[in-house]
């Protein structure tokens, strides 16, 4: 039967711990992107590295994640240099030039992908769900342990965001919040944009292979924005996004697997939801209930 | 192969598609300019996403009726529920969290996107609900519109011509100055709530078309491309309706020329097309106004 019960320690276990990991590895870039205003970056990257994979699989036409990456970050840098160049050039709002640049690149991998797929599967809906459900099937040893590489992925991802940041805080804090300080103080803001939007293509990148795209959104923004509620600075809000990340992981895992069951789906045999989704759902939960807090909080202060 | 290539001149199937799609990116077009000028362009990703939950949820509910969880009068209910919900929540973000509007709308969507991804994954485990039909939601089945999507399309572009008709003056103070519109005592927050209706049905009916995923592109590519071609409000907002009829025929044609290609991802590139020639005109004329 399913329930809390049935959990493994070798699925269950380390579905919660990648998820939690995930949490960690963007929190750094997540706060980034909520306090410079730029959210949505995540979305559209996530969708704007579509065609980046289905071409780096017509070329070489091998699954390996390497090739995999590398045409997603050039997917990514796309999106970057022509959402930039739309909004110098046509003078378009941040929004915008972000909306028509993600669309267009993922019609044009929707198209690649559906002839790619021909001959070997690359759905763009499964791109797009991903699922951390087989993440931990995935399982290298290490030191006597089976650890999947999904969480050594994760881990590694979270090792240099935090290299990144520490190495470029204070020049990154100038360009994204006042730009003539950076400029006096002799800052490259243009490298400092760059390098911020590195960091969140990076991490999108290396995250939704392994826990799939919608989950990757939901991480970055959601307890970004949760902790920005409650917290002043940068360094607080990215610590805060971390624990709202993990403890979404496991909220959402323990929704998925019991859920169903509480529903009186289990006459159906339906014991399982999707985790990926379940977890982004238990987020937004998790942001109404630190806003409920907050507000409750406020009221009662003297 | 040709011969089957060539017979969707004159087909009546191939015409109503071309006919719907048509009006489908009519509307959008000119609602998607009260999205653009307000710099709210990506509210309609946000709300395209939320459908999702509500369609699944649709589904949920037809297959626990007894269906096949694939009845229309069902899911577009659903989906129009969904995008509700959507666009209430990233409102509320907004005005009651004073989120920004970037954050509030990726969070509505990531939040809704993610639920509707786990009532999906309940509903493919469902009997029956394998082959309910909802792989099509993030391409769009354009190939499957009938009769009924023609008039359904053909009532949003009635509605749309009507709000600008009724209200235009109205609507183009609300978009280029809200504070000056609430000053001089227009009902600024009905006419918010009508836009985001039509922006709600447009959606709706888009995802049917081009999927979920890529609706926001016939809401923001005509009514961008408009905005290059001119700064009087009225111009832009027709520009952006022939535009998006035009990008959307186009893809549709496009598609049915070109078998084997999904209609909706080629009228987004048809409509990236058309903005990319609106760029190079504003350019060429050496236009030094910033556009917003």
């Amino acid at each position: 039967m399913s329930g809390l019960s049935a959990w493994t320690w070798e699925v269950d276990g380390w579905i919660v711990v990648i998820g939690a990991l995930a949490g960690l590895a963007c929190s750094i870039p997540g706060s980034w992107l909520v306090a410079r205003r730029e959210a949505m970056m995540a979305d559209a990257l996530s969708h704007a590295v579509l065609p980046g994979i289905a071409i780096a699989f017509l070329v070489t036409g091998s699954r390996g994640p390497g090739w995999m990456l590398l045409g997603a970050m050039a997917a990514a840098a796309a999106l970057a240099g022509i959402s930039t160049w739309l909004r110098a050039a046509g003078r378009l709002e941040r929004g915008a030039a972000l909306g028509v640049t993600y669309t267009t690149l993922f019609a044009v991998g929707v198209l690649l992908a559906s002839g790619a797929a021909r001959e070997v599967d690359i759905d763009p809906s499964c791109v797009l769900f991903g699922s951390l459900e087989v993440a931990p099937l995935d399982a290298v040893a290490l030191g006597g342990l089976l650890v999947p590489r999904a969480a050594l992925l994760m881990c590694a991802v979270f090792a240099a965001n935090l290299l990144l940041a520490s190495l470029l805080w204070r020049p990154m804090l100038a360009a994204s919040f006042d730009r003539a300080h950076a400029r006096a103080c002799g800052v490259r803001a243009g490298a400092m944009d760059a390098a911020v939007a590195a960091m969140a293509a990076a991490t999108c990148v290396a995250c939704f292979e392994s826990i799939g795209s919608i989950l990757v959104i939901a991480i970055m923004v959601t307890p970004a924005a949760a902790a920005r509620l409650c917290c002043g600075s940068l360094r607080a809000m990215a610590t805060v996004a971390a624990a709202v990340g993990a403890l979404g992981a496991l909220a959402g895992h323990v929704l998925a697997t019991t859920v169903p069951t509480l529903a009186g789906l289990g006459a159906w045999g339906i014991t399982d939801a999707s985790t990926s989704g379940s977890i982004a759902a238990a987020l937004g939960a998790l942001l109404a209930a630190v806003a409920v807090s907050r507000a409750c909080l406020r009221r009662n202060a003297p | 192969m040709s011969e089957a290539d060539a017979a969707w001149i004159g087909d009546p199937h191939a015409l109503r598609v071309i006919a719907t799609t048509a009006l489908l990116g009519a509307s959008s077009g000119a609602i998607g300019t009260m999205l653009t000028l307000r710099s709210r362009a990506l509210v309609g990703d946000a709300v395209g996403h939320s459908t999702l939950p509500g369609l699944a949820g649709a589904s949920l509910a037809g297959i626990a009726l007894g269906g096949t969880g694939r009845e229309l009068w069902l899911l577009m209910p659903g989906a129009t529920v969904g995008a509700c919900m959507g666009i209430a929540c990233v409102h509320a973000l907004q005005r009651v969290l004073r989120m920004s509007a970037d954050a509030a709308m990726a969070v509505t969507l990531g939040t809704l996107f993610g639920l509707g991804v786990a009532l999906l994954s309940v509903v493919q485990q469902a009997p029956g609900g394998h082959q309910a039909g909802l792989d099509g939601l993030l391409v769009g089945r354009a190939a499957t519109l009938v009769t009924s999507d023609l008039l359904a399309c053909a009532a949003l572009a009635a509605m749309t011509l009507a709000l600008f008709a009724i209200c235009g003056r109205d609507l183009r103070a609300l978009a280029f100055d809200e504070p000056f519109a609430r000053m001089v005592g227009r009902p600024v927050p009905a006419l918010s709530a009508l836009v985001s209706a039509v922006v709600v049905c447009a959606i709706v009916a888009g995802t049917h078309a081009v999927g979920l995923v890529l609706v926001v592109a016939l809401l923001v590519m005509p009514a961008t491309a408009a905005r290059m071609l001119s700064d009087r409000y009225t111009t832009v907002v027709a520009a952006s309706a022939a535009l998006g009829a035009l990008g959307a025929a186009a893809g549709t044609v496009a598609s049915a020329t070109l078998p084997g290609l999904a209609t909706g991802p080629l009228i987004v590139i048809a409509c990236a097309g058309i903005l990319a020639v609106s760029v190079a005109v504003r350019h060429s004329r050496g236009t030094r106004r910033s556009v917003s």
